[in-house]
């Protein structure tokens, strides 16, 4: 019924939505919508993040301390809230990567085997 | 732990929500803009592009909400607003909540007062450090009848055998700390200024020199007694005054410490002040003051104990040593207490009952005192009277929260539909039960020392009880708050539940669903039949009350006065075998002063007074019998008090001018002396032994008096002349011809012109003198009474919101019914049955209920059978009242409906 309701869908891509946001912004700072299209070309259209998803996600990665935000001014010359890598955001992603391969590769282990 | 970023996130969202809110908005506008910009320049028209803009977004107010539900702070903001929102809902039923506050406040200070009481006398510890290592050995059980020798289980000790008792302690291996002792029951003094002006009335005791080290007591001001304030006897004229003493007597005078003071007579100087609440080991019986041991005699004006060892008059507590156990120092102690009798052969009167004799230790935490021993049934009736009040409580809040749920079924149901989950709304509906036990538990906070402090005044003249809010009141008041928000709150959370939206909305609003309806019956029936069970005791205790004060005690019980004195005051001095010098000579003159007065019908004197809780117990035998002997009363008499007190002299004569000091001893025995005695044989003229010399001769017996307690059959009791035996007359009798109170001033100054220093230490009537033997079932009455009133008051509530909220679900029917023909009458009956439908159904199932109370009650009554069918009768009566009244103001309104409004409004 609600875009974006927190239902099991959600729950499974808040992982891999947060690492895809902070990879995102690991080329520099981008407003909203940036992250999410950034994504999009990124993924080649796999992944479409919708604003019930990606607001949450950036306010709370902000929360946690791994982006901080400004204002500034988009390309038209339009007020846009940028979002930008921490420090303790930069280290995150590593981790983060670093968790994702591993999952990576023990999972394409499990499916060859017969 | 969390971390810096959000705890400035945490600030930022609770104090600077609007500018946080304006900054998502205008973020997510320009995301909005932005995209229909890209929309725009892939080539679709402007509307075009915001349409499927808009579609994307799914939702501007969705996507915010989303947002802030991961804000930091949510939970908190969700309170508040929870609690906002359930505050302005409960103003708007103003009603509802008035009654709901009530009720609770209601049971909760109830149950809260009562509790208070018995945490103040039987559960609080001493306020001394590490009360649980203090032990009592065997304490007095209330009964100062001290005997020649003492029973089997010791309770008063000799001085040198407390001695015997702290050297052996001292020796090899510690096992208490230090033992201490005080003496057994105050002393009413006369404390006055040195000066000579108004004297107080005061009960003090002498104790020993580590009696407050012992205890662990530090002073409010100066010192308290130490081991140098006990050298020799009569050489430490030194006094600590108690804190209530102190503040009411001397009003908080610091300048007190230092300052002399004289107490019956002798003049001591005030060394220090203990601390506020420090009353004593005995918090039902409060000292005023303490002087040292070796005071003795001065204090008691009574002859010489220290040193003699068949003087029984102490009582000793001791401080365990770490970690040492009671069963070790029990056993150390009665060791100790029969090498003491192997040294002493002569203490006791029967070698067998020397080894007999033995100390118990009892835990001390709580002090010892009258109200410990005998108080288990009491203590278990009112628990279960305070549980049951709570219960009523608790179910008339169910009841009226489930009604109000009913009521707002539709509003629950239009918020789930729009999205709320459950778990929210049981939130919200928690924070609204929140609020209202918040509310009650902080009225019946305001409200529970007022009334533990006016039952505890009226109930037992307990005035210096410390009845302030400690812990562990505060805990159980909290305890009962969080318990009665779980039905508040879960109950109609729970329906909500399993409830079906669609079904819901389609609803009327007006269905009473069935299973609703038995749960609302359910629920008054209990309150009903708990009401009935609760009413039922307090009637059997009020009737037992009723029935002791009604007994035939065996003396005059209107038309007397009782002067309580100390012929020691004014010279008398106690000397072992012949009565004190001039005694004879003040007693006939105080008599004779007082019978001229206009009114009074005579005075006599008494040792110990009818009904004083004092009481002296020798062994008699019969001379040229050897029959066991038999454990009686003494109690000493002027030769007019039979008359004076009205006990009917049944056979020979009374005492005599010639029945004096030289003359052959003689004795006024009663019945159940008699009866214990002489069997078949005829008592006149027989002759006794006691323990003084001198055979003696029963020459009357007297009508059996319950002196001892109202409820006690009257104890075993010989009569002796004053004249002839050892003791001072305390007690002044005085049978007036009217009410007895406008004798008082009268009878005063009768006293004070027979001797200046003659006191009067108190002045009652034989009436208030039996209300007091009477405390402790007043106090049961009382309380009771409070439960049964507290419980009849929330019936009414609970069934006046059952039948308005019945009547207001069947507006409709009635409606039609009225429509149809149907008298004003036949709907306030209508109303009416369902009233005395709950209320048969509720008085049949508290029948048992009942039955169960008076069983608990048991031991506690008095010539009532346990399920006396007039007490019945009038429980059930007054319950129909009640619900009679209840059910009047919805029936009257029922019978007001309009069939036009009623069937037009949805």
């Amino acid at each position: 019924m609600s875009v974006g309701k927190t239902g099991e869908r959600a729950d499974l891509l808040q992982g891999t939505l947060d690492l895809l946001v902070l990879k995102a912004l690991s080329l520099g700072p981008l407003h909203g919508l940036g992250v999410s299209s950034r994504i999009e070309q990124v993924t080649r259209g796999t992944f479409r993040v919708k604003p019930g998803s990606l607001f949450p996600a950036l306010h709370r990665m902000e929360q946690a301390g791994w982006l901080t935000s400004f204002w500034g001014e988009s390309e038209n010359n339009r007020r846009a809230k940028y979002y930008r890598l921490t420090r303790a955001g930069e280290q995150q992603l590593e981790v983060e990567t670093g968790d994702w391969e591993r999952i990576a590769v023990a999972m394409a282990r499990a499916l060859k085997a017969t | 732990m969390p971390s810096l970023p959000k705890l400035a996130s945490l600030w930022r969202n609770l104090f600077h929500r609007a500018r946080v809110e304006n900054e998502l908005g205008e973020e997510l506008g320009s995301y909005f803009e932005m995209l229909v910009e890209a929309k725009l320049a892939q080539g679709m028209t402007p509307a075009e592009a915001r349409r499927l803009a808009r579609l994307e977004m799914g939702g501007l107010e969705s996507v915010k909400e989303l947002v802030r539900e991961v804000r930091v702070g949510r939970r908190l903001e969700d309170l508040g607003r929870d609690l906002r929102f359930g505050a302005r809902s409960l103003r708007h039923s103003a009603a509802f909540s008035a009654t709901v506050v009530c009720s609770l406040a209601v049971g909760m200070a109830a149950s809260a007062a009562i509790f208070s009481l018995v945490n103040a006398l039987l559960l609080r510890p001493l306020p001394v450090p590490e009360p649980e290592r203090l032990v009592m050995f065997a304490p007095d059980d209330g009964r100062r009848g001290a005997g020649s020798h003492p029973p089997g289980r010791l309770a008063v000790f000799s001085q040198p055998l407390f001695d015997h008792l702290r050297a052996d302690n001292n020796g090899a291996g510690k096992l208490f700390d230090d033992l201490a002792a005080e003496q057994s029951g105050d002393t009413p003094s006369e404390v006055g200024n040195r000066s000579g002006d108004a004297s107080t009335p005061a009960g003090g005791r002498c104790v020993s020199g580590n009696y407050f080290r012992t205890l662990g007591v530090s002073p409010f001001l100066g010192r308290t007694l130490s081991p140098d304030d006990q050298t020799a006897p009569g050489a430490n004229p030194v006094v600590v005054l108690a804190h209530h003493f102190w503040k009411r007597r001397f009003g908080s005078d610091r300048g007190m410490v230092g300052s002399r003071l004289t107490v019956n007579g002798t003049p001591y100087t005030v060394v220090g002040i203990a601390p506020p609440g420090f009353v004593g080991t005995n918090v039902a019986r409060p000292a005023d003051f303490w002087v040292p041991l070796t005071m003795q005699v001065e204090l008691m004006r009574l002859e010489r104990r220290i040193g003699r060892a068949d003087e029984w008059w102490l009582l000793v507590l001791g401080r365990l040593a770490r970690g040492a156990s009671t069963e070790a120092a029990e056993t150390k102690v009665n060791l100790a207490l029969q090498q003491f009798l192997t040294v002493h052969p002569g203490l006791v009167e029967r070698r067998s009952s020397a080894q007999a004799l033995h100390i118990a230790l009892d835990p001390g935490a709580q002090g010892m005192g009258t109200f410990r021993r005998g108080a288990r049934e009491p203590l278990l009736a009112l628990m279960a009277g305070v549980g049951l009040l709570l219960l009523i409580v608790l179910v008339n809040v169910s009841h009226l929260v489930l009604a109000r749920a009913g009521v707002r079924r539709r509003e629950m149901n239009i918020r789930t539909a729009l999205g709320a989950t459950p778990g929210r709304l049981a939130q919200q509906l928690a924070a609204e039960a929140l609020l209202l036990s918040a509310l009650g538990a902080g009225i019946a906070l305001l409200l529970t020392p007022l009334l533990a402090g006016g039952l505890a005044a009226l109930a037992a003249n307990l005035l210096t009880l410390d009845l302030s809010l400690d812990g562990r009141v505060l805990s159980f008041v909290v305890l009962l708050a969080l318990a009665s928000t779980l039905p508040l709150g879960l109950l109609p959370a729970w329906q909500l539940a399993f409830a079906d939206p669609q079904r819901e909305l389609r609803a009327t609003g007006r269905t009473f669903t069935r299973s609703r309806r038995r749960l609302s019956r359910l629920l008054v029936t209990a309150q009903v039949a708990i009401s009935l069970a609760l009413l039922f005791g307090a009637g059997l205790l009020r009737g037992t009350l009723t029935n002791l004060r009604g007994l035939d005690k065996g003396f005059e019980e209107q038309h007397l006065l009782l002067v309580e004195t100390n012929p020691g005051l004014a010279g008398l001095r106690r000397r072992h075998g012949p009565p004190p010098e001039g005694a004879a000579a003040l007693y006939d003159a105080l008599i004779a002063r007082v019978a001229a007065l206009p009114g009074v019908r005579g005075a006599g004197l008494s040792v110990f007074g009818p009904l004083s809780g004092a009481g002296w117990n020798h062994d008699l035998t019969i001379v040229g019998s050897s029959s066991a002997p038999v454990r009686a009363q003494i109690e000493g008499i002027s030769a007019g008090y039979f008359e004076v007190m009205g006990m009917r002299l049944l056979h020979g004569r009374g005492f005599t001018r010639a029945d004096d000091q030289h003359a052959t001893r003689v004795a006024v025995i009663n019945q159940a002396l008699a009866r214990l005695l002489f069997d078949r044989s005829d008592a006149l003229g027989q002759r006794l032994r006691d323990v003084d010399p001198g055979d003696i001769e029963v020459v009357g017996i007297v009508r059996d008096a319950r002196t001892r307690g109202v409820s006690e059959p009257a104890p075993p009791t010989y009569f002796v002349p004053l004249d002839q035996q050892d003791w001072l007359a305390s007690t002044l009798e005085v049978r007036t011809d009217g009410d007895p109170r406008l004798w008082a001033d009268a009878v005063r100054s009768a006293v004070h012109e027979t001797h200046p220093r003659l006191p009067v230490l108190s002045v009652r009537t034989i009436q208030t003198q039996i209300d007091r033997a009477l405390a402790g079932e007043r106090v049961m009455a009382l309380l009771s009474a409070v439960f049964a009133l507290a419980a009849l008051g929330l019936v009414c509530v609970g069934l006046y919101g059952v039948l308005t909220g019945w009547s207001a679900e069947r507006t409709a029917e009635i409606g039609v019914r009225v429509a149809l023909g149907a008298t004003t009458i036949g709907v306030r009956w209508l109303v009416l049955r369902q009233a005395l439908a709950l209320l048969v159904l509720g008085l049949a199932a508290g029948l048992p209920l009942a039955l169960a109370v008076s069983r608990v009650l048991r031991s506690l009554l008095y010539g009532l059978a346990p399920l006396d069918p007039a007490t019945l009768a009038t429980a059930m009566a007054a319950l129909g009242t009640v619900a009679l009244l209840a059910a009047y103001l919805p029936a009257w309104r029922a019978s007001r409906i309009d069939p036009m409004v009623a069937l037009r409004c949805e």
